[in-house]
């Protein structure tokens, strides 16, 4: 089967032991557009990111990317995450190396470029991201919005075809988390197509071209924005959206 | 509870929790200093029996044993004392905040003389050792004369005790990563190279160091085997220390390798980074850091257990201290070689300490 999508999942189905976490996922993500995963925790949504990229094998069902099937056996791994970047909830920069080198380490290993070229490379994305001074400054001396900014650089600077965010506002202290949302939406406005997971369901509101809605493990609505907030469908989106209003999130 | 209630509780006397809020009396201070004035009185009798052994006539005795440790223990005691006198008249005055003050002020004076008598117990009590019965201990274990006799040729025999203790240790290290590696490789098609390193393990680990190295430097040059048998015996006391120690440095390896977050692989992976360069650019080198301190007690267990070459009839510093204390009938030779070792020994903690403390301000330097 081809398709057109940039990101297709075709009955997904991930398993933990007995658990089942993905029931028979079908999503199609089209080239620019940002498609934003919200649900209740537990729903699967990161795991379903994470199956995106790799990091976690899935049971069942395919996952294709530009018409090119890339889960199961006998897939390069290695390339598959190069073209796939994902940036976490808990930012998950090396602790023990500079800022630059933590966005060094792979185009240099991966030979995408010489390491003059990827520092300098760095050095612009970092300026870009607002954090051209602390290119030599360890992770931990950083706040978490600007340690998740250098993690989006770094993910950014593999020149991703797809971008995963998974939560990443969520370990954020509140006034830093603007910083972050502003540096997606410019991504955004850039082009690049991106999957992500968040909280903030004002901003998924705002960038995404689509909202999906998890629940245990199933796609229960897809569509766009006005479409999911306004013209809830099934009780569980109903009820998902009224706890989060009522939490003062929205 | 609000300050506001806790007044108005104090005023009428009525207000729930009315009782809890009476000003609340010193933590007692006469458990502290009891214990420090019957210790003290106890480590000045000491301090006398061991002024005793050394010093002849009553009067420099009574001067160093019991006038000396007096004045030096009683000063702290004195002072938790008057102390403690103080914080209960300022009870009966009414202040209430300077009594819990003189009190707790009492109390760390009390400790300060704990700290200080133990001490000086724990030396008069060494002391007592070394020179009781005409100073037996001392002339047994800590004659000057045979022990700088000695020394020069046991300082010459430690040559050999750190060859074998580098070597193997390099060897250690080595081995023992590809054997923690071995050990955590993931996937069910490595069972086979996992079982392997863990019975290595288990197997070597096992083995008293002192049967392994008698069964290698005996055993090997008894084979015939070209190559193997052919070996200097200080090469093969290498090959059997290393054998132990890699065992114990691929547990090492696999707790510092376990300890690492495991967003730091996903990080690396998700990126695109192969997963021997994971191990190399992201784990390794924060492993590293964690496990400076307990790889250098592996390596000093290992310096030490270097002296057990003597059962093969290496001259090392142990067995070259050994002849002489064969010849003078008297084991300075031998405590000399203690006291090398540990000589040896103290500048690699420091050394490793400020390692630590290096990368630990490299990190937070702001």
């Amino acid at each position: 089967m081809t398709t057109t999508a940039h990101v297709a999942l075709e009955e997904v189905t991930k398993q933990y032991g007995a658990t089942t976490v993905l029931d028979r996922v079908d999503l199609s993500v089209e080239r620019n557009e940002v498609v934003t995963l919200i649900g209740a925790s537990g729903s699967g949504k990161s795991t379903l990111l994470r199956c995106v990229n790799g990091l976690e094998p899935i049971q069942g069902g395919r996952i294709s990317l530009n018409g090119d099937v890339v889960s199961g056996d006998g897939v390069d791994l290695v390339r598959l995450r190069r073209r796939v970047g994902i940036v976490f909830q808990s930012f998950n920069l090396f602790p023990h190396i500079t800022v630059l080198r933590n966005c060094t380490l792979t185009p240099v290993r991966a030979k995408i470029a010489t390491k003059a070229r990827a520092e300098a490379d760095a050095r612009v994305m970092l300026e870009r991201v607002g954090l051209g001074d602390k290119a030599d400054a360890y992770p931990e001396q950083l706040s978490g919005g600007q340690q998740q900014r250098v993690a989006i650089a770094r993910a950014m600077l593999m020149r991703p075809e797809v971008l995963l965010l998974d939560e990443i506002t969520s370990a954020l202290d509140p006034e830093l988390v603007i910083e972050v949302l502003n540096l997606v939406r410019e991504l955004a406005d850039d082009g690049i197509t991106m999957m992500m997971t968040t909280h903030e369901l004002p901003f998924a509101r705002e960038i995404s071209s689509k909202l999906c809605f998890l629940h245990k493990g199933n796609i229960l609505e897809q569509g766009p924005p006005e479409q999911i907030f306004n013209e809830p469908r099934s009780p569980e989106l109903k009820n998902f959206l009224r706890r989060i209003h009522e939490a003062g999130r929205n | 509870m609000s300050a506001a209630t806790l007044d108005e509780g104090t005023a009428d006397g009525s207000a729930p929790g009315a009782e809890g809020s009476a000003p609340a009396r010193p933590l007692r201070t006469s458990g502290y200093l009891g214990a420090a004035a019957v210790l003290a009185l106890l480590t000045v009798v000491l301090c006398y029996q061991f002024a005793g052994t050394l010093l002849t006539g009553p009067a420099p005795r009574i001067l160093a044993g019991a006038v000396l440790p007096v004045l030096v223990l009683g000063g702290p005691l004195l002072l938790a004392h008057q102390r403690n006198r103080l914080s209960e008249e300022e009870w009966e005055a009414g202040r209430h905040t300077e009594s819990r003050v003189a009190a707790a002020r009492s109390r760390n004076a009390s400790v300060s003389s704990l700290g200080l008598t133990g001490f000086v117990a724990v030396v008069a009590v060494a002391g007592l050792l070394v020179f009781t019965n005409d100073g037996a201990v001392q002339k047994t274990f800590f004659n000057m004369s045979f022990m700088t006799r000695s020394l020069g040729d046991v300082f010459g025999a430690l040559l050999i005790n750190i060859q074998i203790a580098v070597g193997a240790q390099l060897l250690a290290m080595t081995f023992g990563l590809v054997l923690a590696v071995a050990r955590l490789l993931p996937g069910k098609g490595f069972w086979p190279v996992r079982v392997l390193a863990i019975a290595y393990i288990d197997v070597f680990r096992g083995i008293p160091s002192v049967v392994l190295i008698y069964l290698v430097c005996f055993g090997l040059p008894l084979t015939e085997v070209p190559v193997l048998s052919e070996g200097d015996p200080v090469v093969y006391a290498i090959i059997a220390l290393a054998l132990t120690y890699s065992a114990y440095n691929a547990e090492l390896y696999r707790a510092g390798i376990e300890s690492i977050n495991p967003g730091q692989t996903s990080a690396a992976l998700s990126m695109g980074l192969s997963q021997p360069d994971v191990l190399r650019f992201v784990i390794l080198p924060q492993m590293s850091r964690n496990i400076a301190a307990p790889m250098l007690s592996q390596f000093i267990g290992l310096q030490k257990d270097t002296a057990l070459v003597i059962v093969v009839g290496i001259i090392d510093a142990f067995s070259q201290a050994k002849i002489y204390s064969a010849n003078d009938f008297n084991l300075s030779a031998v405590t000399a070689v203690c006291f090398v070792f540990v000589l040896v020994t103290i500048p690699q903690t420091r050394f490793v300490d400020y390692l630590l403390a290096r990368s630990g301000t490299k990190l937070k330097r702001v």
